[in-house]
């Protein structure tokens, strides 16, 4: 298998069946991206969508992929030492994106938050955002998938299966990128969205609570098991 | 500028602090390899009793770890049965139910009217043990305990190497 056989796999396993797997993190990153936007670059005249979506969307990804990648690269020692953890791992991340959705819901409401605004402190939540996603998600196996862990859970071949498993994740992120952005400019164009846009990004952190709580209390099996049950 | 820099910086610390807290242990901890023991558990089953590695000692077996909630779990479980009904003579099947909730589980056994033991892993402790990010992940273990191979996904997709990896464990 190539890099690029990896990466369409990422990239593909969003628009196939196996959203049925990426609805664990799909939405609520797009609650995420798109209440970012409205808090932020949306209440500006002509935001430059590059800078405000743009950085923190490559930030998501390094993020994203570099945790995602060790955790599928079970013959690494990082991994092992990730997976044994996972638990508390994922309590941080519901921290995180606790984080992360409380400051959407804010930042209209403190001060502090909107003076210290900026693309780069974006790119910082985002980035902490990639991480606790990746932490927790727990997909069902896809075909690519399977490929890249039988190479990268034998020490021997473990870092080549890594650089598969970071292709992967970013055509995973790829996807969350394209279809953000798509929402994004579709939302722009959107009379009652523009007009309503602090509605709208508190409905996107309420959205974003949800993982939060889930990670928290450590209740996202049970997500799993009944929203996503429905649909197999 | 300096503001970015403080925000870095924050970041970065508590990063690192995670990584210290989290992720320095792993030694202390060693997950299943291949060619290695595997180690051992006990698992309480649907039907009311209960499983632990020991018993199984001197016939081969194969864990499979799956979730009600994933679809390759479900497409496997036609090829699971068939190759249960062929082996069960030499070769042990046992089912643990991970990233799922315990009656989905339970739904799911008696959905596929599971031949073999299946339990549900509370807490996915053996499934920590095991190394289990995603299901469906499937173990070979053979009569000695040892692991001879680990298949991460759907095993409806290897269906030839299945039969040579049971072949491996009897």
């Amino acid at each position: 298998m190539g890099a690029g056989t990896a990466l369409w796999g990422g990239f593909h396993s969003f628009f196939s069946i196996w959203q049925v797997c990426l609805v664990q993190i799909s939405p609520f990153y797009m609650a995420f991206i798109v209440g970012l936007f409205l808090a932020t670059a949306g209440q500006k005249d002509n935001p430059t969508i590059g800078r405000w979506v743009g950085l923190p969307f490559l930030a998501y990804t390094v993020g994203f992929t570099v945790i995602y990648s060790i955790l599928i690269s079970s013959g690494l020692n990082i991994s092992k030492s990730l997976l044994y953890n996972i638990s508390s791992l994922r309590v941080a991340a519901g921290v995180a994106i606790l984080i992360a959705a409380m400051y959407i819901l804010l930042i209209d409401r403190i001060c502090a938050l909107r003076c210290k605004l900026s693309p780069m402190l974006l790119s910082a939540l985002s980035l902490l955002i990639g991480l606790s996603f990746a932490l927790i998600y727990a997909p069902c196996i896809t075909p690519t998938m399977s490929d890249i862990m039988s190479i990268a859970s034998k020490p021997q071949t473990a870092v080549q299966g890594w650089h598969l498993a970071v292709f992967y994740g970013i055509g995973i992120c790829a996807a969350f990128g394209v279809t953000g952005m798509a929402l994004i400019l579709l939302l722009r164009r959107s009379n009652f969205v523009m007009q309503h846009t602090r509605l709208m990004k508190n409905i996107c952190g309420v959205i974003l609570l949800i993982p939060a709580l889930l990670a928290l209390t450590g209740t996202m099996r049970h997500f799993k098991a009944f929203f996503l049950g429905f649909m197999v | 500028m300096n503001s970015i820099n403080y925000y870095y910086k924050n970041l970065a610390t508590a990063l690192l602090l995670a990584l210290m807290l989290f992720g320095c242990n792993g030694d202390e901890h060693a997950l299943i390899q291949v060619g290695a023991k595997a180690p051992p558990f006990t698992l309480k089953l649907v039907d009311g009793g209960q499983a632990n590695l020991a018993q199984y000692a001197g016939k081969g077996l194969v864990i499979t770890f799956m979730a009600s909630w994933c679809p390759c779990s479900n497409d496997s479980m036609p090829l699971m049965k068939d190759a249960y009904q062929t082996h069960k003579d030499d070769i042990a099947f046992l089912m643990v139910g991970v990233q799922d909730a315990e009656s989905k589980f339970g739904q799911y056994v008696k959905k596929w009217d599971v031949p073999f033991a299946a339990g549900f892993d509370d807490g996915d402790k053996i499934a920590r043990a095991y190394g289990i990010g995603s299901p469906p992940t499937t173990y070979f273990i053979d009569k000695t305990g040892l692991v001879k191979r680990a298949f991460y996904g759907n095993i409806k997709d290897k269906p030839s190497e299945f039969q040579q990896w049971l072949k491996e464990i009897m």
